[in-house]
């Protein structure tokens, strides 16, 4: 009985996180889904690059051997988007970012293969990979926006008293770079003569 | 030598503005929005008839922007910003696409809203930079790079498309990029556009003098053209996740 009371009340603290917080955790949930799914979508484009490479540049085996290698670790790694927590999120992203060091090598060596960058195939094919990495980079962007505006509202009063009281859901933790992209970030461009 | 010497003028500008300004949104005021002023008249009225009728047929909101620079950003960051301010497309088809060409760092980009991914998948988007955007740049003729560019993604997105009385032998056929065909659609677009160009030149001097009676095939272009009023031309509430490619020449 004392629910049915609750209400009214609830109405009135629509502004107050009620309706706000759920929503946020939601656009959280769905935004690292799309972040998932982007990765995914990079994975699923690797096969058919690294055949592409091969027959170009069979010899570089290492190089191909360590992107196969990267791919199958990273599409190891998932989140549960409703259960984020901070270390299975590093260790989603350490996977993906060694396997996106893994690509960096890839691609640089295939600088050096004028027939392969002649090829259609490939340049499809680099063309959907540079699409996808972007995609990935506006995914996580949102997904960050998306955590920072859940988290204003968890901690922000007033509705984190809402939260409190209804919900006592915690800060979710935040995307970050891993230590390999931060190095990779800070290091400047390696221009080749 | 040439190149640099070409090119120092134009970083010097940059970096001065840079520090000044940064990468700002224009108003969504018309399809075509030529900031850097490299669309000649003519042309900058044809695309706005296209893509006025490609929206009308709710198949796609198509836009062009071109920029004098970046501010800073990279090409794809300037696109998402604009996209994420205008908004192109229809809100639950997510058919908006954005053209944007950034003169001092010499930058296309196709932007491709979510709806129409699967109509231009990134490999697409990339070869009409490629084949049929950059050459045109390169010969310093970016006017109609941006014609045959935006002629290529209507092309993809209403393979029906039928631009004009002129073009009816071009558009017939089936794939455009297939081998042969691509070639021959590319020559006689530019041979049409540079006849057309020639005309235009002659006949109108001045955008903005309202469209219908000179396209004479174009029923639904009748009611807008206006230059400044661009026909209430506003973005729809699409999608964007960043797909597209990016390219410069």
């Amino acid at each position: 009985m004392k629910k049915l009371l609750l209400i009214p009340v609830l109405f009135l603290l629509t502004a107050c996180g009620v309706q706000s917080i759920p929503q946020a955790k939601n656009a959280t949930e769905g935004a690292l889904a799309e972040v998932s799914n982007q990765y995914k979508r990079r994975a699923d484009l690797i096969p058919n690059l690294v055949n592409v490479v091969k027959g170009y540049a069979s010899h570089e085996k290492a190089t191909l051997e360590s992107v196969i290698e990267a791919r199958s670790k990273a599409t190891q790694v998932t989140v549960d988007p409703s259960k984020v927590s901070a270390e299975k999120l590093q260790e989603f992203q350490q996977a993906q970012g060694q396997l996106s060091q893994a690509l960096g090598r890839l691609m640089m060596i295939t600088e050096q293969y004028p027939n392969l960058k002649a090829d259609a195939n490939f340049r499809d094919l680099q063309a959907q990979l540079e699409g996808t990495e972007n995609r990935i980079t506006v995914a996580r962007q949102r997904y960050i926006e998306s955590i920072q505006g859940f988290n204003n509202l968890v901690t922000v009063p007033p509705t984190s008293w809402t939260n409190s009281v209804f919900y006592k859901h915690d800060k979710m933790p935040q995307w970050d770079m891993s230590p390999e992209e931060k190095a990779q970030a800070e290091k400047p461009p390696e221009v080749k003569m | 030598m040439k190149f640099i010497s070409l090119l120092l003028p134009s970083f010097v500008f940059m970096f001065a503005l840079q520090a000044s300004a940064a990468f700002e949104v224009p108003p969504l005021t018309s399809p075509v929005i030529d900031d850097a002023n490299i669309l000649r008249p003519g042309d900058e009225k044809i695309l706005r008839e296209w893509f006025q009728t490609v929206n009308a047929k709710g198949k796609a909101q198509l836009q062009i922007l071109t920029v004098q620079n970046l501010g800073g950003l990279t090409v794809e960051q300037a696109s998402m910003e604009v996209v994420e301010d205008w908004q192109l497309g229809d809100k639950a088809k997510d058919n908006g696409l954005l053209i944007l060409v950034s003169l001092d760092e010499r930058k296309i980009r196709i932007e491709v809203g979510q709806g129409l991914e699967g109509d231009i998948p990134d490999a697409l988007a990339s070869r009409i930079i490629r084949e049929a955007m950059t050459p045109l740049f390169k010969q310093g003729n970016p006017s109609q790079g941006v014609v045959l560019g935006a002629y290529q993604v209507i092309r993809l997105v209403q393979p029906d498309f039928d631009p004009d009385v002129q073009l009816q032998g071009a558009v017939e056929r089936e794939n455009i990029f297939s081998k042969y065909e691509g070639i021959f659609i590319f020559i006689f677009v530019i041979f049409v556009l540079m006849v057309r160009g020639i005309l235009s030149g002659g006949r109108r001097s001045h955008r903005g003098l309202g469209g219908g009676a000179y396209y004479g095939g174009w029923g639904s272009g009748g009611g807008f053209g206006g230059g400044s009023s661009g026909g209430g031309w506003s973005g729809g509430g699409g999608g964007f996740s960043g797909g597209g490619a990016s390219g410069g020449w």
